[in-house]
């Protein structure tokens, strides 16, 4: 039986409905769980925990990789060159919290010595941050 | 004149164009957001020093093999709690990780000190290079 065109067009469109109620849920399952935020200057592997505190959730970070690289928002910086770019970004936001992600292979003493860097610097407000222990998934 | 009804027809939103739309926002949004749950970690930055800067504190040493020690002595995470619990929690937990101590290995000893509910402060051994 040969259907005429609008009926079944009509029909086409009422079986993408379902697919479009998967779609809208999808999405809104994303936009509520992920958070937008800006990228890190590299990516890297966060170290897990099982007591962490809530985090302020800074848009600011200074992430350190594991061979000691540095990045400050956007800017990657080699070991030992952080002084400036920090008194800089101070100068910009004062009152701002920096929020420090170090690497789970990195060296603890350097990570410190990062946060010696950051006191000089006149940055009072740091934060070392962690990943909640089970949720294995990797920033895309 | 006599006009010849208007045929009824439900106006429907174009249900393509929008499910084009809808798709390119979740690529969109499954592509810039970010899914990690970052949290602070319990530790007081504010007072990290050098080593010996804080001789009221309970110093711990984390080696890199993942050994600790209290003081001189050998110790587990259940002796350096033992030892806070006799101590009241009066005084803060020093805990210096030694050179090459990942940071992970010193989240799993900040996690193991947790339930003694001590106040940890993280120790430099020198000047680090930065």
């Amino acid at each position: 039986m040969k259907l005429p065109m609008r009926a079944r067009r009509s029909r086409i469109e009422d079986a993408m409905l379902p697919l479009i109620n998967i779609v809208f849920l999808l999405m809104v399952s994303f936009m509520l769980v992920g958070a937008m935020s800006p990228p890190d200057a590299f990516e890297l592997e966060p170290p897990r925990s099982t007591t962490l505190a809530p985090s302020d959730a800074g848009a600011h970070s200074l992430v350190i990789a594991a061979d000691g690289r540095l990045g400050l928002g956007r800017e990657a910086f080699p070991p030992g060159s952080l002084a400036a770019p920090a008194a800089a970004w101070h100068a910009q936001n004062p009152d701002a919290v920096l929020q420090v992600k170090a690497d789970a292979r990195a060296d603890t003493q350097a990570v410190l010595g990062v946060l010696e860097t950051l006191r000089a610097a006149g940055i009072a407000k740091v934060e070392l941050v962690a990943a909640k222990a089970g949720l294995e998934a990797s920033p895309p | 004149m006599r006009l010849a009804p208007r045929p009824l027809r439900r106006s429907r939103v174009p249900l393509t164009s929008l499910v084009d739309v809808v798709l390119c926002l979740l690529f969109f949004f499954m592509l810039t957001s970010q899914y990690l749950d970052w949290r602070v970690l319990p530790v007081d930055l504010a007072e990290v020093a050098p080593d010996g800067a804080a001789p009221s504190a309970l110093t711990v040493l984390l080696l890199a093999d993942g050994g600790l020690r209290l003081g001189e002595q050998p110790a587990s995470v259940t002796d350096v709690i033992a030892a806070i619990r006799a101590d009241a929690g009066t005084r803060p937990v020093m805990l210096v990780p030694a050179r090459g101590v990942s940071v992970q290995a010193t989240v799993d000893v900040l996690d193991a000190l947790a339930p003694s509910g001590a106040r940890v402060v993280l120790g430099r051994l020198d000047e680090a290079a930065s």
